[in-house]
């Protein structure tokens, strides 16, 4: 090639492009299987024979004509790129619907190469592909791969080079004889009833489908779906789900780290640290007479125990659930299941890949509400999240300290996202489009993909965690220096007490849980208080204000989300509401029953 | 009447009612464990009433893919659901207590083998009882490849 053109990976949600960008670039990305894995697009080098040219994951985009943020960035990029070779990947199962976009792509002149993906998967559905009659068909190459397993990577790779435009009329001219029908000349320009007859023109002529009998997978599938089967199955795997992540999480905090940090690190360091009873000391240390590392309160003991004791082995356990579940095309099943509760509050069943997202951390799960249509959707779910749903991180705090509790808080903040979204659905303008829910078949989760995802996972967590929650201890203890923290419990004593119904001494915690909300509840522990009032206040820490990163994340994805005004305000006016009115009636359901 | 069809109704029934018990005593039922009588299984523990939940589907999964039969391949899809469903259930049994053994304390970093073998042993929960019986389901699987 005479010049670097940028390669596009392009093609629908779903059909593995990012797996086939990590084959071809030898880069390590967060593959799933549901749609829209992909929200930002990622940019690494492809090895060539005579040099080496940009290849860029887009986003997966279902045609040109944008209908949601993702779609728009994948349209963009193609627009935006001088000359770029497209790769487009189709799923050889589905052909029909990726054969639309090639036409498309093609249509508006670009220089393409089809890549016929999960080829595998196709054959053994019966779908045959005479791959030398497309690629003529089409004129342009057609290479058959096999992402996940490399097959037909090097041939792809080698085929670049001979990446051509092709027109439609052209296509039609080479249709043989007896399936053009009428379509002469008609599919020029943006009529996709049109180009849907050239689809189907071109898939008779170079597509055979064989009976095949469902598989057991396919069985399943289906019985996954069905909500009398389903819904006990989604029971089972969210039982599962919780047991592990609960047996994991207290195996290695319990089991080792409370051990390790209570009995060696905090007598130790509490021990050689010069200046006990200065404010570096403080400041680092913390208490001086703690026994234990929650209650030590300093940089290099609280903070260094929830960031690697308790944060750590609560998102590990998570996360790997997640890239299961993910990987193996269950997650799409359980958004096909909800559907029907999300549409009560004007989302649809996908909402609930950023809501799960968002139990491992409220940041990505924000971020992946791109994926949803509208703007109204999206600034629904980002309020949602980021008032409701507790992070990974919080929910490993909450099991290591209040485990008893830990279920019904749970259960408690879920029925308040659900009320809080019929509520604002209804406040709101905007429209909440109905959708067709793309179900992915089931697939045996791959060790290489379920690693490089929870690796990459915990790195991104871990860097953007660890200091927000060193830093917030030692903000809290320099406002516990300056006398801020006791001016603001005797200002707001009176409505904690009064409304709440638990001491001022939470104040710290509120102000910790700006910075970090596993590190607020940490510091509630300390708090001599009732069963009702630590459930209470941690009620009030999840509903509270988001952590500072979610914050930032609703800054960022609300240029784009409707506006950054309206997201924020919203989402502040929505946890107001709910602090006092989802904590209100938590306070007055407690004094009804005589816990409170 | 095929083997498996009988073979499944069977381990329907018995995990059908060991889900209607958990469920039962999950609620607040005044029904005795059944370890007072039968030494090597207890229905007890935290999540129960979610657990009988789980179990009870599973039984009637297990029941109704015998009495649909299970020459039909979406019986067998249905029966290999179930099977599944308690595998899930007596896995996070079996993990919960084997990684809630292995930890000593701060001199004994991980317990001995006697500790952790006798955390492994009876009273099993009827999930683990019936794993290896659902076993059987793997054979569906097996016959025509993997899903």
């Amino acid at each position: 090639m005479a010049q670097s053109p940028t390669v596009l990976l392009m093609g629908h949600p779903n059909v593995g492009k990012s797996a086939l960008f990590n084959r071809l670039a030898g880069a390590s990305i967060s593959e799933s299987n549901y749609a829209g894995t992909t929200v930002e697009y990622t940019e690494s080098q492809l090895a060539l024979d005579d040099g080496t040219v940009p290849v860029v994951d887009v986003p997966g985009t279902f045609s040109l004509e944008p209908t949601d943020r993702a779609e728009a960035v994948a349209v963009e990029f193609l627009e935006d790129a001088s000359d770029p070779i497209v790769v487009c990947v189709v799923d050889a199962t589905r052909i029909e619907r990726g054969l639309n976009l090639v036409l498309e792509l093609l249509d508006r002149g670009h220089r393409a190469v089809v890549a016929l993906n999960m080829w595998d998967e196709a054959r053994q559905q019966g779908v045959d592909v005479d791959v030398e009659a497309l690629s003529d068909l089409l004129g342009v190459p057609v290479v058959p791969t096999v992402a996940t397993e490399g097959v037909g990577v090097d041939d792809l790779r080698s085929t670049l080079d001979r990446a051509r435009p092709s027109s439609l009329s052209g296509i039609i001219d080479r249709l043989p004889p007896g399936v053009d029908g009428d379509l002469e000349g008609s599919v020029e320009g943006d009529d996709p009833a049109a180009r849907w007859e050239l689809v189907d023109a071109v898939v008779e002529s170079a597509v055979t489908y064989r009976e095949t009998a469902p598989s057991l997978a396919d069985h399943l599938g289906r019985l996954t779906v069905a909500p009398k089967t389903g819904l006990p199955f989604a029971v089972a795997v969210l039982y599962g789900m919780w047991a592990f992540f609960t047996a994991v999480a207290g195996f290695f905090t319990d089991g080792y780290f409370v051990p390790l940090f209570d009995d060696h690190w905090l007598p130790w360091i509490q021990s050689v640290f010069p200046g006990e009873g200065g404010w570096l000391y403080f400041l680092l240390v913390g208490d001086p007479a703690a026994t234990n590392s929650f209650e030590a309160f300093g940089v290099l003991t609280s903070g260094l125990f929830v960031a690697v004791g308790v944060v750590l082995p609560a998102i590990l356990a998570l996360y790997l659930v997640l890239a299961l579940l993910e990987d193996s095309g269950y997650m799409a099943r359980l958004a096909v299941l909800l559907d029907a509760a999300f549409h009560r509050i004007g989302l649809h069943g996908y909402a609930i890949v950023p809501m799960v997202l968002s139990f491992g951390c409220n940041v990505p799960g924000v971020a992946a509400t791109r994926t949803l249509e509208t703007d109204k959707q999206r600034f629904l779910t980002m309020t949602l999240l980021s008032v409701f749903i507790p992070c990974g991180a919080q929910l490993g705090v909450m099991l290591s300290l209040i485990p008893q509790y830990t279920g019904y808080i749970l259960l408690y903040l879920l029925a308040g996202f659900f009320v809080f979204g019929a509520i604002i659905n209804r406040l709101v303008p905007g429209s909440s489009p109905e959708v067709a829910v793309d179900i992915p078949p089931l697939r045996r989760p791959r060790p290489s993909n379920v690693s490089t995802k929870l690796s990459l996972r915990i790195r991104g967590f871990m860097t953007s965690a660890v200091p927000f929650v060193l830093a917030g201890v030692g903000v809290v203890n320099l406002l516990y220096l300056g006398g801020v923290v006791d001016w603001l419990a005797t200002v707001l004593g009176p409505v904690l007490s009064g409304w709440f119904g638990v001491p001022s001494e939470t104040v710290p915690a509120l102000i910790a849980g700006f910075m970090r909300k596993d590190l607020a509840i940490a510091q509630l522990s300390a708090i001599p208080m009732t069963p009702f009032q630590t459930v209470m206040s941690v009620v009030m820490v999840s509903i509270y204000f988001p952590c500072v990163a979610t914050f930032a994340m609703l800054i960022k994805e609300g240029r784009t989300g409707g506006g950054v005004l309206r997201v924020v305000g919203g989402a502040l006016a929505t946890l107001v509401a709910a602090l006092f009115l989802w904590g209100g009636l938590l306070r007055l359901g407690g004094t009804l029953l005589g816990v409170a | 009447m095929r083997f498996d069809d009988a073979y499944f109704g069977l381990l329907g029934v018995a995990v059908g009612l060991a889900g209607l018990l958990a469920v039962a005593r999950g609620v607040g039922l005044a029904i005795p464990d059944p370890q007072s009588t039968l030494a090597v299984v207890s229905v007890s523990g935290t999540f129960l009433l979610w657990r009988g939940i789980v179990l009870l589907s599973a039984g009637v999964f297990y029941f109704q893919g015998a009495t649909e039969g299970l020459a039909n391949p979406a019986m067998q899809a249905r029966v290999f659901m179930a099977s599944v469903m308690v595998w899930i259930v007596a896995g996070a049994d079996l993990l919960g207590r084997l990684l809630g053994a292995v930890p000593g304390d701060s001199e004994v970093w991980v317990a001995g083998s006697g500790e952790v073998l006798a955390a492994m042993g009876p009273p099993y929960s009827p999930a683990v009882l019936a794993a290896p019986f659902a076993l059987a389901a793997l054979a569906y699987r097996s016959r025509e490849g993997s899903p």
